[in-house]
Parts: C-alpha cells; structure tokens; sequence
C-alpha cells in the first residue's frame, strides 16, 4: 500500500527493496556466524603487519568469509527468484516475476497451458544452476584449515 | 620437506648484518583490569636493545595481556609504552613498528607462504619484485625457500612456525613480541626451535619480548627474565641471578624442575624448627631492624633447598630422616623423593647409579649455605644465613 502512494507499484525497484529488506535478517544472521568463525587473531596479526581496518577486511576476512558469501547468495537467490507472494502483491506486468508469469497460465479461456509451463519454468531454473556452477568452486571445505594451530 | 632437515649450516648465509635498527623498549607503570580483575599491575620493565626478555609466569598471571598492550591489541588503563624515544602508547598496532608472533601462528589460509611472509610489505606499498627479494631473503633466514609456493595448510607445524617467524622478520622491525610461539610444537621440535630462535635473534639483534609458561624456555632463551604472578612483576634479572637468588616464595617454587623444596616452620629462639625434626640455627644478616623483627620468636618462616644441591646418605647424617616416597631413573638422574611428615615431599637428585627401596628411611641433607629462608606470610625472601652444622 506504501508503495501505491508513492506510484512505485509495478516497478522493478518496488521488488528489488522488498526482497532486500525481507532477506536481509537472513542474510545478516548467516553470514554474522560466517565472519564469527574466522579466527581474531588473522585480523590482529594484520593489523601488527600494518594493514588498514578497510585493508584487513578486504584482503583477510572477505577472502576467509567467500564460502560463506557465495552460499549466503546462492540461497538467498533461491528466495527471492521463487517467491510468489509478495510479487503478486507488487507486481501486474511492467515488472512481473517469473512466478507470477507461470501461475497465470494455470486457467484462462485458453485451459491449463502445460507446455508453455513447461517450457517457462525450464526456462526459469537455468539462470539459477549457472549461478550455482559458478559459485561452487567457492564452497570448498577446509578453507580456514592451517591458519591457526599446528 | 621435514623440519628438522634443513637445519644449521647456512644459518649465516642470509645473515643481514648491522642489528641498527634494534631500539629500547620501555613500559612503565602499567595498569589494566577486565572489569573489576586487576590483571596487570603497576608493570614497569625496560628492555634493552637487542635484549631478549623473556616474561613468565604461570597461565592467568597477565602476561599475555602485558605483551597485548605492547603490541597495541589491547589498551591500559594507565601507564605508557616506549619505543626508542617515541611514546606509543596511543598509536595503533600498525604505527607502533612492533612485530608480533601469536601463539597460533595466524596464518593466512587463502595465501601462500610467499603471500604471507610478504604481507607486510605488500601492505606497505612495496612493488612486488622489491617484495619477492625481501621474501627470499625471510625465508631463506628460516629455511623456507623451498616451501614458498606452498599453502600453510600443506605444512608441519615446524614449518608453519617458520613462517610465521619470517614473516616477522621481513619487515626488519624495532622490536619482535612473541607469545607463546613453541607451544603447539612436540616437545622434540620445541627443543630444537628454542635453539634457532635464540640463534635467530643473536643473529638479528632485535629487542625481543618473549612470553612463556614454561621455565625451561625462560631459562634458556632470556638475557632476561621477568617473572610475574597475579599481575605483578615478581622478579627480573638473569636466568642466573633469579635462580640462583629468588626474591621470593613464588619465584623459588616457579623456577627449577623439579622447583625448590620447601620445608614449613618457624623461628625459635634463633633456630628454624620444624615439625620433621628439622632444627638449623639461623643467622639474621645484613639490617637487623627488619629482619630482626621477622626472624622474631614464632615467626613463621620457609625453609628451601634446590634438589640438586641436596644429597640422600645413611639415617642420621644429615639435616633430618626421612622415608622414600619414591626413587625415579630420569635418565641422567636419579630423583629421590622423600616424605616429610604428612603433606610435605622433599625431591632430591642423585646420581643415576643412585637406587634405593621404598620407605626405607634415608637422610637428607644440603650444603648450609645453598639454603633460603623465606618469610612464610609475605613470602618474601629473609636476608638470613643457615649457620653450623646441622643438628640432626
């Protein structure tokens, strides 16, 4: 309703703030035990070795963190690529996502539209297995193993 | 591949002379407490260029938190860092020109060796093939320079320690901090690391402050040691000197292994009584004022002995008898221990010949002057003498 006061229904930012907002918590609470678990001595033994606060992050913690980041990604693509209701909410169709172009197959006078569906939804799940061959490589195990401790 | 390989030999080979850059490191009056725990207290110790110091104490004693502060990972509540002339008290860690060694090592998983010892250099701007000469050199000084493309995950834990070392040294700091470096390592490589770190730092000449529990180490390694407890500066002076003259109870019983033995008592008219049957006329030294008025009647004083300098002979020869608790072949000694009345136990090394049954009853005795009096309250050490032979 927010959104019809200002005229920004239909729109692509009305989703893209929506989706940020709702995922955020999430994206938040993953990636907090992420960072949590990467050991504070790395950051202080940066910080002797004469790196920056911004440096130390850059190139220490976001490096340590990436599995985290690209499963965080992954995930919280999944949410927002399928989720049907709110768009159904925010959306007819100048910015009408995916699942709401599929359920409005479902009926008409046409009947059910199965292999247009089909088609669509095959459609639909390719962006979302690239982007999961892409991100695998950084999900590898053991990453922190040898930074601490012999 | 194996830590142990490389070892001596070219030690001087990558020796960068002139220790120039070696600077005063100066701590004085510092306080900090962990809400209302006082973990360190009125610290105040000057380390000498190129000095080695070595701060111990047993775990809990704040001098980890001491050397924290040094590095600037932790602020006091009071006092003052100095390096050289400059007060760093306030500068961050990465202004201070202080290098750290944690007792993890603190690798960085995701680089390589070459990656990490070059770090600090490359953090300084330094171009990269400045940086790859300086990183040679590094890990050549540890004996890394086969391993430089390798991950800190694909090595030993030997090896993982040199490069933490080395990344240390790239930078050719004014001072190095270490915490606890060799003890992740197995007690054979420990042995062998303690000799190359003190090798290393003689050869570098940089104010190293070491931070240990383990007194072998301290004795080894330091020019000087500092010992704390409870978060105050208990002693500092040479391995030899804290040894040989403790200042007190505590520095006694943390120094030695086994530590010195203590025999509970107090003074009656003139003599150190105990209830073993232990009875050593005691000659008040030096200022009579206030160890006179300590060495009163019924004070209650300690008497200790280090277990080399006593011997195991016939009933009734020496100090006092007793009975064999047990008798353990170290290996180079013999180590007696006797049982003095209910809760006390006396060691004593002998020689490795040297075998004796259980709950046999021996005498134990030591040379009078090798003996200390402690006051058994304050702990504090009595500037008294044991006099004539003992009484038996």
């Amino acid at each position: 309703m927010m959104f019809q006061k200002v005229g920004m229904l239909d729109t692509h930012f009305a989703i893209i703030l929506t989706y940020t907002v709702v995922n955020l918590p999430i994206v938040v609470w993953l990636m907090h035990d992420f960072f949590a678990s990467i050991p504070i001595d790395l950051e202080e033994s940066a910080q002797l070795d004469g790196a920056s606060r911004l440096m130390t992050f850059f190139e220490i913690v976001v490096p340590l963190a990436r599995a985290g980041l690209a499963a965080t990604t992954l995930l919280v693509l999944i949410l927002s690529w399928n989720e049907y209701l709110v768009a159904l909410f925010l959306s007819t169709t100048k910015a009408q996502t995916l699942p709401i172009l599929v359920a409005g197959m479902n009926g008409g006078e046409k009947g059910i539209l199965w292999w247009t569906m089909a088609v669509v939804i095959i459609i639909m799940i390719i962006p979302v297995i690239a982007m999961a061959l892409l991100l695998q490589r950084f999900i590898s195990k053991g990453i922190l193993l040898g930074a601490v401790k012999g | 591949m194996s830590d142990i390989g490389t070892t001596a030999g070219n030690g001087a080979a990558a020796g960068t002379s002139a220790p120039s850059r070696a600077r005063r490191l100066s701590i004085r009056g510092l306080n900090k407490w962990f809400g209302s725990n006082h973990v360190v207290k009125d610290l105040s110790i000057a380390v000498e260029p190129s000095e080695f110091l070595v701060l111990l104490g047993p775990s809990g004693c704040g001098k980890t938190t001491a050397l924290r502060i040094i590095a600037g990972l932790e602020e006091a509540d009071s006092g003052e860092v100095v390096l050289g002339e400059t007060d760093v008290t306030k500068e961050l860690p990465k202004y201070r020109d202080i290098a750290m060694v944690f007792q993890s090592y603190a690798l960085y998983p995701h680089k390589t060796v070459a990656e990490n010892i070059g770090f600090p250099l490359k953090v300084r701007g330094l171009k990269p093939d400045e940086r790859a000469a300086a990183v040679r050199d590094a890990a050549a000084q540890v004996h890394m320079e086969d391993l430089l493309q390798r991950y800190p995950r694909q090595l030993s834990g030997g090896q993982r320690q040199r490069v933490a070392l080395a990344r240390a040294i790239v930078r050719r700091p004014s001072a190095f901090l270490m915490d606890e470096p060799l003890s992740n390592l197995d007690a054979k490589l420990r042995g062998y690391m303690r000799a190359e770190l003190k090798h290393m730092q003689h050869e570098l000449g940089v104010t190293t402050v070491y931070v240990t529990h383990d007194q072998v180490e301290a004795m080894t390694l330091a020019h000087r040691v500092a010992i704390l407890d409870e978060g105050a500066l208990q002693q500092i002076g040479t391995p030899r000197e804290v040894y040989d003259n403790p200042a007190n109870l505590f520095v006694a019983g943390f120094m030695g292994s086994p530590p010195m033995n203590f025999i509970r008592g107090s003074i009656e008219n003139g003599r150190f009584e105990s209830g073993g049957g232990v009875s050593v006329p005691v000659e008040g030294g030096g200022d009579a004022s206030d160890a006179g008025a300590r060495l009163r009647n019924g004070a209650a004083a300690v008497m200790g002995f280090r277990p080399e300098d006593a011997q195991v002979s016939d009933p009734g020869s020496g100090l006092f008898d007793a009975p064999v608790y047990a008798a353990e072949l170290t290996g180079d000694v013999t180590l007696v221990t006797v049982a003095l009345g209910d809760d006390a136990s006396i060691a004593i090394k002998m020689p490795k010949e040297y075998d004796v049954d259980f709950d046999r009853k021996v005498a134990v005795g030591f040379p009078l002057e090798r003996g200390f009096l402690f006051d058994a309250t304050s702990g504090d050490r009595l500037p008294a003498r044991f006099a004539a032979p003992p009484t038996g």
